[in-house]
């Protein structure tokens, strides 16, 4: 008969070889790093819990983003609700965005902040992570093309935030078509 | 060659993903505290406890806008069934001229205007109904979203959706089906009642403009239903295509489809639209070939299509602007 092997010992086999990555994306999407460790931590409970339902061993580096992306979405939607109403929550005055002397970190994770959450990601899993397109797309669900409109349009806005609230000038130079 | 912009946003993404690899916790320390979490249940009770809080009150204070267009766009979806229901009975009814005498045997003295009265308050029937039962399913589903069990865990995992959240993903799914089904059965519905109605004006004086017995023994009505048939069934194409653009646009954003519709093509609608009106009044006069009745057909379903779709997705922008989409 064979032994079955306990759920946490196959989180941690399974996360071993991915932990950096999924922590460096946690951290790069999130609005400060202990958010970004926080919603790390949300995830391999939730993880630790659904483990069981996870019948691919190779599948776990996607089931596992899934899980981030979507406590992520659901966070990101909690907090326009909180911005919106303002008794639920205690969101922190963004009026930072407005100073040009902020550090490159603190600056990006402003901007990517001010981006919806599926553009967000797939700035930080291409751009940051180095994903391809083509992973990107597997892990979301969608076809080549949204993605690729997504980071069209996030790369767009973010221009947009650099240059009215950072006061980053464009130069005179021709832009270079991205991919 | 790069602006300065664009290598400025590529020196913070750097910098940003380079910041977040520093400290790397050790993997045994995240599991240690995941299992940290695991065992404490009145923690976890306590969490549930807050968080049912936060989710009933913002379920006091959600729009009332929610409701009410998740509501209508059950009844536009009903109602656009329904129509498509009752103008492919008509279409069957006109291809064969024995199922419109027992129709006219059933209800005596039956007419265009006792149709079209007849189709108008099923249609509108379903509308009302379909509502009501939206309404009452929107409430139940709002009530269950804020439920909490014995189970601390599960009500975490179940909480973790705000009803807002909910509300919102309901709203939106309905987008696609509620305009390409409406559009489809409102297309349907006019091509075949205009149909009709420009069969029998034409062979009867204006005193019995509306009766339909002495246009079943022409046998006018049936001889043009394939150029009906295929005006009703590219309506429903255009409709399918509209509704599925509307669709995607809820989670991608951005369609070609509805924009332009939405913009300067109901121009083109409104051109056709006339044109056809006076091409109908010019048929009176001498009849058309073959080729040109399914042109005609084309012509209708254009001119009746896109202003349709047009006010159509003018009134769900109206929608999106109420829910704060």
């Amino acid at each position: 008969m064979v032994e079955m092997e306990p759920s946490h010992q196959r989180l941690r086999r399974l996360l071993e070889p991915i932990h950096e990555r999924t922590l460096v994306f946690a951290r790069s999407v999130s609005r400060s790093r202990d958010e970004g460790d926080d919603l790390l931590q949300e995830s391999l409970l939730r993880a630790l819990d659904k483990i069981s339902t996870l019948r691919d061993d190779a599948a776990f580096k996607g089931w596992l983003f899934r899980i981030i992306i979507n406590l992520h979405r659901n966070r990101s939607r909690r907090s326009f609700w909180k911005r919106l109403l303002p008794l639920i929550g205690n969101e922190v005055s963004d009026n930072r965005a407005h100073d040009e002397t902020l550090g490159s970190v603190e600056r990006a994770r402003i901007a990517l902040g001010k981006l919806p959450a599926d553009q967000r990601e797939a700035i930080v899993l291409h751009d940051i992570e180095g994903w391809a397109v083509g992973e990107i797309a597997d892990l979301e669900g969608v076809s080549m093309s949204a993605i690729k409109s997504r980071l069209s349009r996030g790369r767009d806005r973010l221009r947009d935030i650099y240059t009215r609230r950072f006061g980053v000038r464009e130069s005179l130079v021709p832009k270079e078509d991205t991919p | 060659m790069t602006n300065t912009v664009d290598n400025t946003i590529a020196r913070d993404l750097k910098s940003l993903g380079e910041n977040s690899r520093r400290d790397i916790p050790a993997l045994d320390e995240s599991l240690r505290t995941t299992d940290a979490y695991r065992d404490d249940r009145p923690g976890a009770e306590a969490r549930r406890n807050a968080l049912a809080e936060d989710r009933r009150r913002e379920l006091v204070l959600m729009p009332l806008t929610l409701a009410h267009v998740f509501a209508h766009r059950i009844g536009r979806i009903a109602a656009g069934g329904v129509a498509i229901v009752v103008s492919a009975v008509l279409m069957v009814m006109v291809a064969d001229p024995l199922l419109m005498r027992l129709a006219a045997w059933v209800v005596p003295g039956l007419n265009v205007g006792m149709l079209i009265l007849l189709a108008a308050l099923v249609i509108l029937k379903a509308y009302v109904i379909a509502s009501w039962i939206a309404e009452a399913w929107f409430a139940r589903r709002m009530r269950a979203a804020i439920k909490t069990g014995a189970d601390a865990y599960q009500d975490l995992e179940h909480l973790a959706q705000g009803p807002i959240d909910i509300a919102q993903r309901a709203v939106r799914r309905l987008d696609g089906w509620s305009v390409g089904l409406f559009l489809a059965g409102t297309a349907s519905i006019t091509l075949v009642f205009g149909y009709i109605v420009l069969i029998v004006g034409m062979n009867h004086t204006l005193s019995h403009a509306w009766s339909m017995i002495g246009i079943l023994e022409t046998g006018a009505l049936e001889r043009n239903v394939g150029a009906l048939a295929c005006a009703v069934l590219a309506s429903s194409a255009v409709a399918a295509l509209v509704g599925r653009a509307c669709a995607r646009e809820s989670t991608e954003l951005t369609s070609t489809i509805p924009r332009a519709l939405g913009s300067w093509m109901a121009l083109i609608g409104i051109v056709m639209l006339y044109n056809m009106f006076h091409l109908a009044v010019g048929i009176r006069h001498r009849l058309p070939s073959n080729e040109l009745r399914y042109g005609l057909a084309l012509g209708a379903t254009i001119s009746i299509v896109i202003p349709l779709a047009w006010s159509l997705l003018f009134w769900r922008r109206r929608e999106h602007a109420r829910i704060g989409e």
